[in-house]
């Protein structure tokens, strides 16, 4: 056993025990949505979520989905949350993934942070976080990975692409955070400054190829969203703004040298709630570059362009229903692909993806969630790399997924 | 000719009454936010109230720390609270809260199975707010004045 194939042993052995201990806790833990510990200073919560996706054409999305059904769609999640003084919190939350070809359930450390309150009033609260901090992107970045707070079985991937989820993870750096409230009316502030965590495979495939063996490094990340919003829930609007920059580590005889990735983009996010129905809508548009690679890659900065509508309908306290339109550019100007199709040789619906999605969710109880989705999908634009570059099956233009999710959470 | 006998009437008249008045109050507001009966902390605007359920605002004007109490998301009791006197959905605040906890950014309230429950753990635990319905207040706590 090599050292890579001892790690993953060891990860798959580590997620199985995390697995046990979260449907354990879930099983002593009852009706109640979490762990006490020291008369309730200490909080511990945890998720599970397990998927099966299947699709067609070839088209594989988070493991061989178009050849038979896929599993490999698993969150694993527990976390404490401690109140230390008057200001002062801690909170870490230790993770399990396994996405498709790549992720195979590695256990790491999501977030892992201590929170200096500042200011703590009604009509305004300052703080300051450090340490592994959530990157704050749009309505759902930070809690991406917990299908309880997810709008689907997955988020719409023209915004939460998972072929470049790295991006969006975590970093290491400091985050400052504000809330000021008048009446009604909250105006939220967060941001994150540090190191983000950009060793993915998948995120480093999609800029490079799935033939490339070195592996990106985060250097450093600046992200800031401004959320105004109904106190109430009524309504909420949103804009983040995100630069990433990042250093590719050449592996062994890599032809590339060791150039930089960037991704700079901005983000408009708009909410409505109107019990029953439920409206949100998200716009993307940004650039993804790659320079410095050596004359076999030329720079390049790609600006791509995203965005979704859906409209949720909740009948009764159980179910909910939602529709939602997404699409995807790669390239805004070269919106059908056929500058791409023309350079490269490559199919033009690489560079585009329209996805209509019906799903519903069912809650069995607060603490377990059955979700189903359908997809209809023309283009295959944020398809990850990995599991779709065996040769022979090509992906199809049209294409349909069927994604059906039961989640855990205490 | 004999009197016609009222007695049986009077009784009836009497139950209804008293009926009419309890079913009333049991569809009027009458799910109010607590407070321990020895603590200082006296009055909180609406909308500091709906802030702190939020595990937005964590501490009090006077600089102590706010626990927050609740019972589960599905009991009518906690619905009735978020409606009525939140003006939120209990699904919505479900959400916020988790929000809060699956990022690291805060904590979700403490949970209890019982009005019973929530009013011992407030008598007990400095700087703690919950809820129960106005008939089931007793010396150990008031309810919190809202303006």
């Amino acid at each position: 056993m090599n050292g890579y194939a001892a790690l993953n042993f060891i990860d798959r052995r580590l997620q199985r025990l995390l697995a046990l201990t979260l449907v354990g806790v879930c099983a002593g833990a009852g009706p109640a949505l979490a762990v006490e510990l020291f008369d309730g200073a200490v909080q511990v919560h945890g998720f599970a979520s397990q998927a099966a996706i299947r699709s067609n054409g070839n088209n594989n999305f988070l493991g061989p989905s178009s050849q038979q059904t896929s599993f490999r769609f698993t969150e694993l999640g527990l976390n404490v949350a401690a109140r230390l003084d008057e200001r002062l919190n801690v909170a870490a939350q230790v993770m399990s993934r396994s996405a498709g070809a790549d992720a195979h359930g590695a256990l790491r450390v999501d977030f892992a942070l201590a929170d200096l309150t500042l200011q703590d009033t009604e009509t305004l609260r300052l703080g300051l976080r450090g340490g592994r901090v959530k990157i704050p992107y749009g309505f759902y970045n930070s809690t991406r990975d917990i299908a309880f707070t997810r709008p689907g079985v997955v988020l719409p991937q023209s915004i939460y692409p998972e072929r470049v989820r790295a991006f969006s993870d975590s970093l290491d750096g400091v985050a400052p955070y504000g809330r000021f409230s008048a009446g009604n009316v909250e105006l939220l502030f967060e941001a994150a400054l540090g190191k983000p965590r950009l060793d993915d495979k998948e995120t480093t495939a999609t800029f490079l190829g799935s033939s490339v063996r070195g592996l990106f490094e985060g250097d450093r990340a600046a992200i800031g969203r401004v959320m105004l919003q109904d106190a109430r829930s009524k309504w909420r609007l949103a804009y983040s703004q995100a630069h990433l920059n990042g250093d590719y580590r050449r592996a062994g005889s890599d032809p590339l040298a060791a150039g930089q990735v960037k991704l700079e983009l901005s983000l408009f996010s708009a909410e409505l709630n109107l019990e029953p129905w439920s409206f949100t809508a998200e716009h993307v548009f940004g650039y993804a570059s790659t320079k410095n690679f050596g004359i076999s890659r030329p720079d390049v900065s790609v600006p791509f362009e995203g965005a979704y509508l859906q409209g949720a309908w909740r009948a009764g306290t159980r179910w909910q229903w939602f529709l939602r339109y997404d699409t995807y550019y790669q390239d805004r100007y070269d919106r059908d692909g056929s500058r791409l199709a023309t350079a490269t040789r490559l199919p033009s619906y690489i560079a585009y993806a329209h996805d209509r999605t019906l799903g519903v969710r069912f809650d069995v109880s607060p603490a377990f969630m059955l979700r189903a989705e359908f997809h209809k999908v023309t283009g295959t634009g944020w398809l990850p790399v990995l599991d779709n570059s065996s040769a022979g099956s090509v992906p199809q233009r049209e294409w349909d997924m069927l994604m059906l999710l039961g989640s855990l959470r205490f | 000719m004999r009197a016609l006998d009222l007695s049986h009437w009077r009784h009836f008249c009497l139950a209804a009454i008293v009926f009419a008045a309890t079913s009333f109050s049991a569809c009027a507001q009458n799910v109010v936010a607590i407070v321990a009966a020895s603590t200082p902390q006296g009055t909180l605007t609406r909308n500091a109230l709906r802030t702190a359920f939020s595990m937005r605002l964590n501490k009090w004007p006077d600089g102590n720390r706010m626990t927050v109490y609740v019972l589960p998301d599905y009991d009518p009791i906690h619905a009735a609270f978020c409606k009525e006197v939140l003006d939120v959905y209990p699904h919505q605040l479900r959400l916020v809260w988790d929000r809060l906890v699956f990022s690291g950014t805060g904590q979700a309230p403490r949970e209890v199975e019982s009005e019973d429950e929530m009013i011992a753990k407030i008598a007990v635990t400095p700087g703690a707010i919950g809820y129960v319905k106005r008939n089931k207040l007793d010396e150990r706590v008031r309810s919190l004045e809202l303006y």
